[in-house]
């Protein structure tokens, strides 16, 4: 009996790790669907004057890419998050109408080959480019635009972003159609024409709403129910959905995510075999560039990361502005005395904070407007802990209450330095660390007075209207209705002057009622593998990638 | 033992269903939930939040979603992801191989090394064999596991260029069992140093006492060979307590390694679920809850099981 049951324990060992090599042996039970993408490129050459055909292979090159952060689905509409991480994978798999590039310092073409806005800003026309077409070599024509909006905006249709939708005409303040259709429709195959309720200069639609307006095919979805498209299998494989510059391969949710290159994209075939997208831990970033298992990752490094980066020899590619914002949070309706608001933004040490915490590589904030850009209204910040003491003696403050701030892990350093550059004007704070999440939930629920985040900055006077908006659901418990009427008049003037004029009033408005601080504008900085060419890499921060420009060398 | 094993299958029902509960109150009733995350990128208005609160089943009490996932689960469904609108079971299913590879390689690496050093260093207490097992389970147990990665990491995959520093497999190349090998080296490494320790802390102890016994000295005065006398009689009767030790591991070879898997970007369990609760994607934190506790309820039967099995004088009947 006895050496039965050692036979029988050793027959389970040898069992278990049998198992164990075959799992090994396993491939991963990913979801794959067939390469469709053609990464034979030809190329025309002029050498000494002559035009030739040179056709290059491009399927062995494999560019890796890490996440942060993982994606959270690969259809356009079936996540309500606004991640970036899931917007920069979409913007590969499907095609929008134009390319933003850095801090929303241009525009270029994308889908759309060029746009222009009616003389009272209620329509603006976009012409397609005819070269368009989806993974299955179907051609996008402004009949699939149309259709996608139509069902994005369907009552029926599940998706939580409905009111980026919200402006064209024949929707409700939600994004949701009133009636049939929206006032959006194709004039032609490729002309594109949108009815907007209130006037709306076409740069101002694509610089705030271009990102979340991705092209589906109505071929494919045009005859399932809105209710039902969400749920359609045709998701389990979304190759043939897209029209962007990259195919679908396969997929590991969460963890492991392979592109292809599509040959046919309007802007030029990306020179790779695949993308490969991985997500790893923030820790391992730079030291996976240093033995090129990632050539490129994202979000941006730490000043420490990209210092450490250098040191190693890596290029480290510095954005051009300070696209990077770090905000200090005060609960609006917790701390309803603007004169306190304000006296926190006199008692913060900014420069202090750029020091301690880019480095030295960011700007003291006044606005959220990146200083010095196109918009600034000029407005100069200067710490005075005097005079923040003065302001909070007429606003009577009570120098025994004691603020709660709430800070995620990654900004406890920051924290600690405000909780002393606060309590030196007599302000005291508590510091708890919480995850974002609880950060959010107790801003909103009033649990937590005060609390840090960051954001990216551009030089667009209305980037950041949603932190002001009463409508949204914002950390700082915003009420007052004047900020919303502000960007409003500000999105609906059409000359350039007058609205310079009114965005300069508008940050005057803010600096005196001061809703949230903003601490400071920094750098951001991406490590790259120096096999990397034509990477702009900065350009991620407004959720786009010219993927197209990329190229390897060996 | 048939009755025993029945009586115990019908306990493990209400038990089952306490933990879920549990669970699923404390994931519910934590601060932060799923709307706020999404929220938090500022771009969502009320009515979008308010849309996706009834959308999402979040308008109702928590008491009726604990009932509406309950039946759901009887009817063999985990639910849908809030965040990425997959099944759950997916999910799971995708990452449970990647979690079984990782922990089962650091166990079964934790058992071929923790348990013979153990028997060894308790027939020779104090010797050089016993230092360097004190040694190593000094190690397993003081060296946090998220700095043991990163040492490793630069060591070997930076500095030495030996291993790679993360991911399952190579991005190009053949993806056989080689590639996974080399993958799976260190983090197997990192995974299986605590439980070293553990294990040859535990089968030292129990050997050494069992070695002290009459039964021990008879066999040697029976002129019995060492090796048959240490392996044999010693480590046999000294197994209740190394079993124990190594089915407590059960859950960490199911639940993955957290840490490891984050820093190694293993795509396992662990890292789905730091995600989840990141998220706070309540379908997917109750799917891999269900799954850890169904695992460790039957393996505590299994343990009971082989207790008796090991030791005759244990009886269910």
């Amino acid at each position: 009996m006895k050496k039965h049951f050692l036979k029988a324990v050793s027959m389970a060992i040898v069992l278990a790790m049998t198992m164990s090599v075959a799992m090994m042996g396993c491939s991963s039970s990913e979801t794959t669907a067939e390469n469709t993408d053609n990464s034979t490129q030809t190329e025309e050459t002029t050498e000494s004057g002559e035009t030739t055909a040179e056709t290059t292979d491009y399927s062995d090159v494999v560019i890796n890419y890490g996440l942060t952060t993982a994606w959270d689905s690969l259809n356009p509409y079936g996540s309500s998050s606004g991640s970036t991480f899931n917007h920069l994978i979409l913007d590969k798999l499907y095609d929008r109408l134009a390319y933003i590039e850095e801090a929303a310092s241009g525009i270029q073409p994308r889908a759309a080959e060029s746009w222009e806005s009616s003389e009272d800003g209620m329509t603006a026309t976009f012409h397609l480019d005819p070269d368009c077409k989806f993974h299955d070599g179907t051609p996008v024509t402004a009949n699939d635009w149309v259709f996608t909006a139509n069902l994005v905006t369907d009552p029926d249709f599940d998706f939580g972003m409905k009111s980026e939708f919200k402006f064209f005409e024949g929707t409700d303040d939600n994004g949701v159609a009133t009636g049939d259709s929206i006032g959006i429709e194709a004039t032609d195959d490729y002309t594109l024409v949108m009815h907007f309720k209130n006037p709306t200069p076409v740069e101002d639609w694509i610089l705030l709403h271009n990102k979340y307006f991705y092209v589906l095919p109505e071929h494919l979805l045009g005859d399932i129910a809105p209710a039902d498209v969400n749920s359609s299998d045709l998701w389990d494989n979304p190759n043939d959905m897209g029209s962007g510059p990259c195919t679908y391969i396969s997929e590991l949710s969460g963890s492991q995510l392979e592109l292809g290159s599509f040959a046919d994209y309007q802007l030029g075939a990306p020179k790779f075999g695949k993308l490969v997208y991985t997500v790893v831990s923030p820790s391992n970033t730079v030291t996976s560039v240093m033995t090129n298992e990632l050539d490129m990752f994202f979000q941006s490094s730490t000043i420490e990361d990209a210092k450490a980066a250098e040191a190693a020899g890596l290029p480290v590619e510095k954005s051009d502005l300070p696209t990077g914002v770090a905000i200090f949070l005060i609960n609006n309706q917790n701390v309803s005395d603007k004169r306190v608001r304000q006296a926190m933004n006199l008692a913060i040490d900014k420069d202090m904070l750029i020091k301690q915490n880019v480095d030295g590589e960011g700007v003291p904030s006044a606005t959220y407007i990146i200083p010095g850009s196109e918009y600034d209204a000029g407005i100069e910040w200067s710490r005075d802990v005097e005079k923040a003491k003065a302001l909070l003696e007429e606003a009577g403050w009570d120098s025994s209450t004691t603020l709660t701030m709430a800070v995620t892990s990654a900004r406890e350093k920051m924290a600690a330095l405000i909780q002393q550059q606060l309590a030196e004007a007599g302000i005291n704070i508590e510091v708890l660390t919480v995850d974002l999440a609880t950060e959010f939930a107790g801003l909103q629920d009033g649990t937590y007075d005060l609390g840090i985040c960051g954001s990216t900055a551009t030089s667009f006077p209305l980037w950041m209207e949603g932190y002001y908006d009463y409508r949204n659901a914002t950390y700082c418990q915003i009420t007052d209705e004047r900020y919303a009427e502000y960007q409003e008049k500000i999105g609906s003037e059409l000359d350039e002057t007058a609205r310079k004029e009114l965005v300069n009033e508008y940050q005057e408005f803010l600096y005196d009622e001061m809703p949230l601080v903003m601490l400071y504008h920094s750098y951001s900085f991406n490590v790259i593998n120096p096999r990397m060419q034509g990477v702009h890499q900065a350009d991620s921060g407004m959720l786009n990638e010219a993927v197209w420009n990329w190229s390897v060398t060996q | 033992m048939i009755k025993y094993t029945i009586k115990r299958l019908l306990i493990a029902i209400p038990v089952f269903l306490g933990i879920t509960f549990v669970v699923f109150f404390l994931v519910n009733i934590a601060p932060g939930g799923p709307l706020d995350i999404m929220a938090s990128s500022g771009e969502l208005s009320q009515s979008d939040l308010e849309a996706l609160k009834i959308s999402l089943g979040l308008d109702k009490p928590i008491i009726v979603r604990y009932f509406i996932w309950l039946g759901e689960l009887f009817r063999g469904d985990l639910g849908t992801s809030y965040r990425t609108s997959q099944e759950v079971s997916m999910m799971i299913g995708q990452r449970l191989q990647a979690s079984l590879i990782l922990t089962g390689s650091g166990i079964l690496m934790a058992i071929i090394i923790g348990v013979p050093l153990g028997i060894v260093s308790a027939y020779k207490p104090y010797s050089k064999w016993d230092s360097l097992a004190n040694f190593i389970a000094f190690i397993g147990a003081s060296v946090p596991n998220f700095f043991l990665s990163l040492i490793l990491i630069y060591v070997i995959a930076v500095k030495l260029s030996w291993l790679p520093a993360s991911g399952m497999y190579s991005t190009s190349g053949a993806r056989d069992l080689a590639d996974l090998l080399r993958h799976l080296i260190l983090p197997a490494f990192v995974c299986g140093i605590q439980p070293i320790g553990n294990y040859i802390k535990q089968t030292r102890a129990s050997v050494m006492e069992v070695l002290n016994e009459e039964y021990i000295k008879t066999a040697r005065s029976k002129g019995l060979k060492e090796a048959i006398i240490v392996v044999r009689h010693a480590f046999r009767n000294a197994l209740i307590p190394v079993v124990t030790s190594i089915s407590l591991s059960i859950p960490f070879l199911i639940g993955g390694a957290v840490v490891t898997e984050q820093i190694f970007a293993w795509p396992g369990i662990g890292s789905l679920m730091v995600t989840a609760i990141n998220n706070r994607d309540y379908p997917v934190i109750m799917g891999v809850t269900v799954l850890i506790s169904v695992v460790v309820l039957i393996a505590n039967l299994v343990l009971d099981l082989i207790y008796a099995k090991l030791d005759p004088r244990i009886s269910y009947d």
